[in-house]
Order: C-alpha cells, then structure tokens, then sequence
C-alpha cells in the first residue's frame, strides 16, 4: 500500500513538474529571450484547459446523446464511464483537445499581440494581467461555456481505461514528461536558431534590431503565439489529469510559478528551467506533506499560508543572492560557431 | 565625376509637430567619406533618423540609387544597402561579438550564404584585430572603444553600400578617436560610402572628402574638404553665424 502510494507520488510529482515545465519554458521564450514580460500566463495556460472543458461534455453530449443537463453531476458521471467502455475514442478526444489547443492558444496569443506589443514592457504586463483576470471573471458568470461559477467535471484522464490507478497516473506522468521534452527539444531548437539570435537582440534593444533590418513586431507576434500555444497544451494537460475545469483555479498564482520558476532557473536558459520546475515541485509536494504529516496542528497560523510564504522568500532570495538564476545565460550554439573557433585559435 | 549614390531633396522633418530640420538638400557620392559637421542642436542626429524614417518627415525626397526611399520602414532600408550605426546604444551588450555579427548579417528577408559570413569576417578581422581575440566575449564587457569597433564592424558585414556613422567617436579618447577614424579610412577602401557625422571637426576633417555644416536645424555651408582643410575658420565661422 506505501509502494503504491509512493509510485502515485512520484507519477503525480512528474506531471505537475511537465505542467510547470512546460508553461515556464514558453515564459522563458517570451521574456528570457525575447524580453517580453508576460504577466498573464495564467490566461494563456486556462485557455488549454477551456478548450477541454468546452469540448470534451459537447462532444459526449452530442456522440451519445446524453439527456441529462452538461453541467449537471449525472452528466459528469456518464461521461466517465463511457470514457472507461471507449478507451479508443477516449484517446483521440485528448488529442484532438491537445490539438484545438495548441492552435486556439497560438490563435489568441497572435491577436493579443497586435493590441499589447504597441504597448511599453510594463504596461504590456499590467495589460495580460487584467486580461488574465478579467477573462477569469467572465467565465465565471458565463454559464454556457464551462457552467460558470460551478466548473465542470467529467473530463476523463486519456488513461482512465486502465483499472489500475497507479498505472495510470505513471502513463499519464510518461505522457506529460513526453510533451513536455519534446517542447523543450523543440523550443532549444529555435532559441539556438538565427531566429534566436534575433529574439535576444530584441530583447536587448528594439530599435537597433530594426535598424539590421528584422521586423520586430511580426517577431514578437510569433513569439506570443508560440508560447500561448505551448502554455495552453499544459493547461490542457492539468485539466485532463484534475478531470475537472474551475474558473477560480486560474488565479495569478500559475504566473508566478512560472516566474518563479523562470527566475530561479536562469532567465534565457532553458535547462535552468527544469531545474527550477523541479525544484518547485519537489518543494511543493514536499511541503504537502509535512504540512499534513506533522505541522498541521502545531504552527500558530493557517498552513495554506506557508507555501505563499516559502515561495516569496525563496524569490527575494534568487534576487538578491543569485540574481541570473541557477544557470545563466549562454551563448547560442548557432552554425558558424565552430569555424570561428577555428580561425581564431590557428591565427592566434 | 562620380555617381550620386543618395539625394535629399528639401527636407523639412523633426519629432511629433515640432520641426527641427528646414529645408535640407544634399547629395552624397558614391565611395566619399561625406561629413556633416554642427554644434550641439543643429539637427545632425534628426537628419540621420529622418534618412532611416525614424523621425516625422514633414516634406521632401530622399532618393538612394534612383528609388525613393522617403517613407520607407527602417528594416527595408537596410536591405537596399544603407546602414545606421546610432551614437548610443549601438550594440547588444548582451550578446558575444560573434553573435552580434550574426544577428545583423543572417536575415530572414534575404538569404545570405555562411561561406560568405567567414569571408566577410576576415575583411572585418583585418580592420579591428581587436574583434580578433575576444569573438566570443560578451559585448558588455568590452571597452567603449572596442564596443564602438563592434558596432561598425556589425555594419561592415553585411557589406553595405551607404554606412552612416552617427558621432563614434562621441564617448572615446582622443587617441581612440583617431584610431576609429583611421578605420573609417580603410573601410572607404572597401568601396563603402561613408556619412559621418561629427562634432570633433578637426580629426574629421582630416578624413572627409566633402563636408556639410548644420546650423539650428539648417545647412549653411558645404564644399569639398580640402577646401575647409586650408581655411578652418571658414567652418568655425558657420557655427557662430557669420556666413
């Protein structure tokens, strides 16, 4: 029983660190690279799990001609055991909602673009961070798309087939950690592009990037699109694993993790990330169960509080003892690296 | 007589409605090293950014090789062959050397060839040896001197056919200065076209081919160098309105 209950921590533990990893490393793009601070990661992130949480009931609703109202409890109960009958069908609708994803989240990052990057980097993070808060306001008095204020629930794990739970929640975690490797791969692979190249001079200054003739803003648009699609497939991917999609559950908190994570990782590098997602997971499952194993009863204020407060010194610290983060910047691995290497050490 | 490479026609341009340029009208010749010299606050930077349409033009034409090229953005400017390299903040500091030449040499609009990158790096090694040995160093921690070397040579790379230098030589010493001034020299040398804007009239002088004097946004003066070269005041005069 302690074997299973350790292997489901640890299943659990690595699909909250692809979920952080993932939603970091499309933060890293934005403002590690491209110096784009995007405050309203929690938005670009909720979108992943909306769109689950929209189509998977309709298309369950529609598919099985289910009677009962989409919102309703039975409706969620249902769903779930067809789910467990149609493993087949079960599959293809997480991919097909990864997919809506990662095209609905590029769709809106690209349109949010035109409006905020007219904008100055602070008033750009202001601006996603009202979007994040508003669009969490409207669909929670929006009753017909997630049933507002009550959520939705229903929304079968892609493994859910699988009678054994421990072994699904280790696929699960194999899935996610797949994703969010293959976002990394992919994500390396253009940071140590010339398009690479080209997001750091912008970042470094606008202006003169422009003046070597690159179209900054067209940049930046793509920049916002890749990374909302990425921050809405883990979105996706958390709704899928909680099997439940709540409006109140994307406060600003995603957003700073993923800052907390960029930070203490390294900002521009991406291996910094994954140390930082790591640690915050290992710190946050951690800490669950100390607080529920021996501190519940015996600190003198509420414990939900703790995490808050570990979290907040542990940046104040980043910022003041280690400021470029585990691992700083480097140099990109871009062609022509080796042939100057060459030129210089025979000439020298 | 040598081709014209780019005119100005009765530029009138400055920032938001105020006008800071009057009437500007000048021509450049290809492979000259053409000064436009003034005193702080005769338009010398704003007629820079008007050429790269980074300042409201009001009127008039600027035409490079026979294309009007008035309204067009910056980054299309650069891909006809003119170049900026601004007096401040002219690098990535946050980028190596290296980097930094391949960010302004490879483009996503015109593709250009690596063998044609080391090529161009030799050309650019034997201008700035210092570039040399500290490639792949951050530009941050360069000196303002080598920095300055960093920008131009950023320019040289993408061979351009029109480079407009504005003051580099504005934060150095005066030993550094010649020094820069000297690497102006070499790059006219490679067929570049060269617009320098100055204030130390004297050590450009000594490099210019034509020179133009700015007073309060206007062109009051201009003539070949040799000219100014014997008869200095001429210049000093200009700036002290007694043209």
């Amino acid at each position: 029983m302690i074997y299973a209950d350790v292997v489901s921590l640890i299943a659990t533990s690595i699909t909250f660190f692809s979920i952080y990893f993932i939603l970091s490393l499309s933060l890293n793009l934005e403002y590690g690279f491209t110096g784009l601070p995007n405050f309203g990661k929690t938005f670009f992130f909720s979108l992943g799990a909306y769109v689950a949480g929209t189509l998977i009931p309709r298309v369950y609703q529609v598919l099985f001609n289910i009677q009962q109202n989409i919102c309703s409890a039975d409706a969620a109960t249902l769903r779930i055991q067809i789910a467990r009958e149609e493993p087949i069908l079960t599959f293809v609708l997480f991919l097909i909602s990864l997919a809506t994803s990662i095209i609905f989240g590029a769709f809106m990052g690209f349109i949010l673009s035109y409006p905020s990057l007219k904008l100055r980097e602070d008033y750009l993070a202001i601006s996603l961070l009202i979007i994040a808060e508003i669009s969490r306001v409207f669909i929670r008095t929006e009753p017909s798309l997630i049933c507002g204020n009550n959520g939705i629930g229903g929304i079968p794990n892609p493994f859910i087939w699988i009678n054994d739970p421990v072994v699904k929640e280790l696929l699960y975690a194999t899935m996610s950690v797949s994703i969010a490797m293959l976002s990394y791969m992919y994500i390396e692979r253009l940071v140590n592009s010339p398009y690479g190249r080209v997001l750091k001079s912008i970042r470094d200054d606008e202006l003169m990037s422009r003046l070597l003739g690159k179209l900054t803003h067209r940049v930046k648009g793509e920049v916002l699109a890749i990374a909302s699609a990425l921050s809405a497939v883990a979105g996706c991917l958390y709704a899928f694993f909680i099997g439940f999609v709540y409006p109140d559950d994307f406060i600003i908190i995603w957003t700073m993790y993923a800052w907390l994570i960029v930070l203490l990782g390294g900002l521009a590098n991406n291996k910094g990330v994954i140390i930082g997602s790591a640690l915050l997971v290992v710190i946050d499952r951690g800490l669950r169960i100390v607080i529920s194993s021996w501190l519940m009863y015996s600190i003198p204020f509420d414990i939900s509080y703790l995490r808050g407060i570990i979290f907040s010194l542990l940046l104040i610290a980043i910022l003041l003892f280690r400021p470029k983060g585990v691992f700083p910047e480097k140099p990109l691995k871009t062609i022509a690296e080796k042939t100057v290497k060459t030129m210089t050490t025979t000439d020298n | 007589m040598s081709e014209t490479l780019l005119q100005v026609k009765n530029l009138y341009a400055g920032y938001g409605k105020s006008e800071i340029l009057h009437d500007i009208t000048l021509s450049l010749k290809k492979g000259d090293i053409s000064l436009i010299v003034g005193p702080n606050g005769s338009g010398k930077s704003t007629f820079a950014k008007a050429l790269f349409n980074l300042a409201t033009i009001f009127s008039g034409r600027i035409i490079f090789r026979e294309t009007d090229i008035t309204k067009m953005p910056p980054e299309d400017k650069v891909l006809h062959g003119i170049f900026l390299v601004p007096q401040i903040n002219n690098v990535f500091e946050n980028l190596t050397v290296k980097e930094n030449l391949e960010v302004a040499y490879y483009s996503t609009l015109k593709r250009r060839s690596k063998k044609d990158f080391e090529k161009n790096l030799e050309h650019i090694y034997t201008i700035f040896p210092d570039i040399k040995s500290r490639i792949n160093e951050k530009v941050k921690n360069l000196s303002g001197g080598q920095k300055q070397m960093v920008a131009i040579a950023r320019a040289l790379v993408v061979e351009p056919k029109l480079l407009i230098l504005d003051e580099p030589t504005s934060q150095l010493s005066p030993h550094l200065a010649k020094s820069i001034l000297n690497k102006i020299i070499d790059i006219k040398m490679l067929g570049t076209t060269v617009l320098l804007i100055e204030q130390n009239v004297k050590m450009a002088l000594s490099i210019a081919d034509y020179v133009y004097v700015f007073v309060s946004g206007r062109k009051v003066l201009e003539g070949e160098a040799e000219i100014f070269k014997t008869r200095p005041e001429m210049i000093e005069n200009a700036f002290f309105g007694k043209v």
